[in-house]
């Protein structure tokens, strides 16, 4: 849920969501191809030039979908009538 | 693009370069190319590159597991068992009858190949398979203590292996197929002791 959220906030890259999320690669990683097979979130690589540019791999950017954001929304109402605490990011 | 040098960073493409075997071929070089990226990215923050490269064994594994099921494409080939024709057998026979020479030594060939392997597994099945220094022993599969006067405990101790042992070359012991009974108190052994075989 917690990378559901940071997808939702605008969080894009595998990293960045680790940072944001505070979860290891091993969790973070499974979670998006989990996501992206269910249609949650889908990826793109990113336009070729901007790494050239800056001499650097090029990334692999998430982003949430329609049916990841009602997914979440889902989540977050469940949340909210169980009264649990909300995933912050960090 | 700067490759970032160094033992941590070097173990850790190695690890993605092994986690990348798990994953299926179509995708494979997309989900490396991804890591080198990601651990480019760890180098550059001063993270623990190879802590986060481990992390890439169980993305393997996902990515493997929710890969789609693509349909195999045009022309691609599959696996297909081998099916049984009589034609096969047919045209089999009609070659050895057609070679003679070459059917008896592949006859001969077979036969001497199976007699020395017959030979072999006898001779090394006699060396390590040896039996219980038991009347029988061959057909002894467990032998255990059984006190008559003390039902509840039934305990054997080395001392009671030696001394099966020395009963075995002795004719107190007595064997029937489904019991091994002592006929008087031996070493270690408690009178009314009786082993099962």
């Amino acid at each position: 849920m917690a990378v559901l959220v940071a997808l939702a906030e605008g969080v894009s890259y595998g990293f960045d969501i680790m940072d944001a999320t505070g979860l290891p690669s091993g969790t973070v990683y499974p979670i998006l191809a989990r996501f992206e097979s269910r249609g949650l979130a889908e990826s793109d690589w990113e336009d070729p030039r901007v790494p050239r540019e800056e001499s650097r791999p090029a990334r692999k950017y998430y982003r949430i979908t329609a049916a990841g954001r009602s997914a979440l929304a889902a989540e977050l109402e469940r949340f909210r009538v169980r009264g649990l605490p909300l995933p912050r990011l960090t | 693009m700067t490759r970032r040098g160094g033992a941590g960073p070097r173990l850790a493409r190695f690890i993605v370069a092994m986690a990348a075997r798990i994953v299926d071929a179509r995708r494979r070089s997309e989900w490396r190319r991804e890591w080198e990226a990601e651990l480019w990215v760890a180098s550059e923050r001063g993270r623990p590159v190879l802590r986060h490269a481990l992390g890439a064994f169980r993305h393997a594994f996902s990515v493997r597991r929710h890969a789609p099921i693509e349909a195999p494409a045009a022309g691609a080939r599959r696996f297909e068992p081998v099916r049984f024709s009589w034609l096969d057998v047919k045209l089999g026979l009609r070659m050895l009858a057609k070679y003679p020479g070459l059917s008896s030594v592949s006859v001969i060939g077979m036969s001497v190949a199976i007699a020395i392997g017959v030979a072999a597994f006898s001779i090394i099945a006699s060396m390590m398979e040896t039996t219980l220094p038991l009347p029988e022993g061959d057909r002894v599969v467990a032998l255990r203590n059984a006190i008559l006067t003390e039902p509840g405990r039934n305990r054997a101790s080395l001392r009671d292996l030696e001394a099966w042992r020395e009963l075995g070359s002795r004719p107190p012991l007595v064997a029937s197929p489904g019991r091994l009974g002592c006929t008087q108190p031996a070493r270690g052994v408690r009178p009314g002791t009786r082993a099962r075989a």
